[in-house]
């Protein structure tokens, strides 16, 4: 970093300069070395068009512009070094020597020091098996306790309870890790939003287990299918935090659910398949069966308990990897779902009448209708190309959580908006050294602070003109930024989020 | 002049290892030299750059080193190597063997101008 600046502007440039690099290490594929080269890159050609005269807001955007789009960037990168996405799946190179310590880990950000990984991975992982130990702990011991018979009577009932606080935990406390959020637990209205939270759970618990029921009666069944639902929406609010009142954030949660679900089961297909040549191997040598049994009876729950939070964990981390697989899987399962129902259906016409169908059956179909609509759901919440999403913990650098999925507007200009953030549109005319595919746009907004109190109401209305159409057209863009007269000072701030 | 994709990828290679033939350089200046020899007229995608150059290290037709700048970033300097030189001779007598083919099947005074100073690049 050069000497200290005094104009504020060039400490918005370091701070922009700071976020552009902590989005860019984010990408997968990228290492902290090529996250160097590219900002020296960046700084290099910011200072040059700085010496022709731009501001330094100006001279950023371009420079941004011109090194392209962070994804395609990282995409060409991670075609080069495709042995790094495996090794970023589960530990990145800023990750390896980093503290495991959330607490001492975490740093304000500061420009030049936020340029580095934050330390939230790895502790993230860290937390994330100490939790999960916790969890499967907690599903264990219930069954060596209580045993059997009253095992059975208990687990449709606590499992929820076992298992989510420990997750609404881990998704707390990883925000207090998160870079871009300082307020910690405050995001879920502080140290009261979290009494309301275990208490909800706790008289949630309390009232389920007093409640008179029998394993054989159909309330408990029905309490067993739907309260875990319950309990997976009051989770959600310590996912969500003060966004917990938007629609949209809601498919967040059903995306972070589906996509859990997405590696439980792939983990636990590896799981299956790890006891079964274990215990092969093991009764091959001549191991007693029930001495193994016995080994598995305590690694098996545990280990499917601690998949849980392994997996919150990676759908934090590593959304990407399975995003992709996401789609693909919800277009084969809904055909072969609906595939289903409708034989089922057919079978109910052919075989009888549906006013004669046991209640049992209803209670069964409640909850494949419950399947459905998770299935649907998550297949609606999955990433639409043509909107961007946004990723939860971003949303601290986005003035309007809502109001960004849109196309930029003329309402930029309109003084009524605090801010808008628009997508910077592909630059399709010039050559490429890479294919252009679809995939997930990294934004640059010019938010636009018409609350400015000052006399230039109308030079700030065309300065707004100017950027709502720069932000469509990067030609033009250069013409604001080359142009005398046109320059973007006080009133615009530069955004930059990853969807 | 807009170079199309698969020429633009086709004609990088022998590009960069033709800078670096003249001398070590980073990524940014390699770039604004390229920007020069062509009178601004080859624009890339420039971060697309530094994967290029990553791609010919692994090849090793080009060597790297860290260091730094004078404001005292960190720099990344690369330059060609022995076989770096060789595949450039390679490349620079096909592109010759395009050229003169070119040149020798056009009609003389005709509209070839674009076509050549796009590759003159």
């Amino acid at each position: 970093m050069p000497a200290p600046r005094t104009d504020p502007r060039a400490a918005d440039l370091a701070g922009s300069l700071a976020q552009w690099r902590r989005l860019m290490a984010e990408r997968p594929g990228m290492s902290p070395d090529d996250v160097d080269e590219l900002s020296d890159h960046l700084e290099s050609e910011i200072a040059d068009l700085q010496a022709l005269g731009l501001a330094p807001d100006e001279a950023f955007l371009i420079a941004v512009k011109r090194i392209g789009a962070q994804d395609e960037v990282s995409r060409e990168y991670a075609r080069v070094h495709s042995e790094r996405l495996w090794r970023q799946l589960v530990l990145t190179d800023a990750d390896a020597g980093s503290s495991p310590d959330p607490s001492s880990g975490r740093a304000v950000s500061t420009p030049g020091t936020a340029a580095r990984r934050p330390d939230a991975a790895s502790s993230g992982l860290a937390l994330a098996l100490i939790l999960g130990l916790a969890a499967g702990l907690a599903v264990r011991l219930p069954h060596a306790i209580l045993g059997d018979a009253a095992g059975t009577a208990f687990y449709p009932h606590n499992l929820g309870f076992l298992v989510l606080p420990l997750i609404g935990y881990f998704l707390v406390r990883h925000w207090r890790a998160a870079p871009d959020d300082a307020r910690g637990i405050d995001r879920i209205g502080g140290a009261a939003g979290v009494t309301l939270l275990v208490a909800v759970f706790a008289a949630t618990a309390i009232l389920v287990n007093i409640f008179p029921t029998h394993p054989s009666g159909q309330t408990f069944w029905l309490t067993a299918i739907h309260l875990p639902i319950a309990l997976v929406v009051a989770t959600g609010v310590a996912y969500l935090g003060p966004r917990w009142r938007l629609l949209g954030a809601w498919m967040d949660w059903v995306r972070f659910l589906g996509e859990s679900v997405l590696y439980y089961i792939l983990i636990a297909l590896g799981g299956g398949a790890l006891s079964a040549l274990v215990m092969a191997i093991f009764r091959a040598i001549g191991v007693s069966p029930t001495a193994v049994e016995h080994v598995l009876g305590w690694v098996i729950p545990v280990g499917a308990g601690a998949a849980v939070l392994v997996c919150a964990w990676l759908v934090e981390r590593k959304k990407s990897v399975i995003e992709n697989m996401a789609p693909v899987l919800t277009a084969v399962f809904t055909p072969l779902m609906t595939a289903a129902l409708l034989a089922f259906l057919a079978v109910l016409a052919v075989t009888g009448s549906p006013v004669t169908v046991d209640r049992n059956v209803l209670i069964i179909f409640d909850a494949v209708l419950i399947a459905v609509a998770a299935i649907v759901l998550f297949t609606v919440s999955g990433p639409q190309p043509a909107a961007g999403r946004p990723g939860p913990g971003l949303d601290a650098v986005r003035p309007h959580p809502g109001s960004d999925r849109g196309r930029p507007r003329d309402a930029l200009g309109d003084g009524r908006a605090a801010g808008r953030v628009g997508r910077l549109p592909q630059q399709a005319r010039r050559p490429r050294m890479q294919h252009p595919a679809a995939g997930p746009p990294v934004r640059i907004g010019l938010v636009l602070r018409t609350d400015l109190p000052g006399p230039d109401a109308e030079r700030r209305r065309l300065l707004s003109r100017a950027a709502a159409l720069a932000v469509r057209d990067p030609a033009a863009l250069r013409g604001v930024g080359a142009g005398r007269g046109h320059r973007l000072p006080a009133p615009f701030r530069l955004v930059l989020t990853r969807s | 002049m807009q170079l199309s994709k698969d020429l633009v990828a086709a004609s990088a290679t022998p590009i960069v290892l033709g800078v670096l033939s003249r001398g070590e350089d980073y990524g940014y200046s390699l770039l604004r030299r390229i920007a020069r020899a062509s009178d601004g007229q080859l624009e890339w995608s420039e971060g697309m750059l530094y994967p290029l150059l990553h791609r010919l290290e692994e090849q090793s037709l080009v060597a790297s080193h860290w260091g730094a700048s004078p404001e005292g970033r960190r720099r990344k300097y690369y330059a060609i190597t022995d076989a770096g030189s060789r595949e450039l001779a390679g490349h620079v007598s096909q592109w010759r063997l395009v050229i003169a083919t070119l040149d020798a099947l056009l009609p003389p005074g005709g509209s070839p101008a674009a076509t050549s100073s796009g590759l003159r690049g």
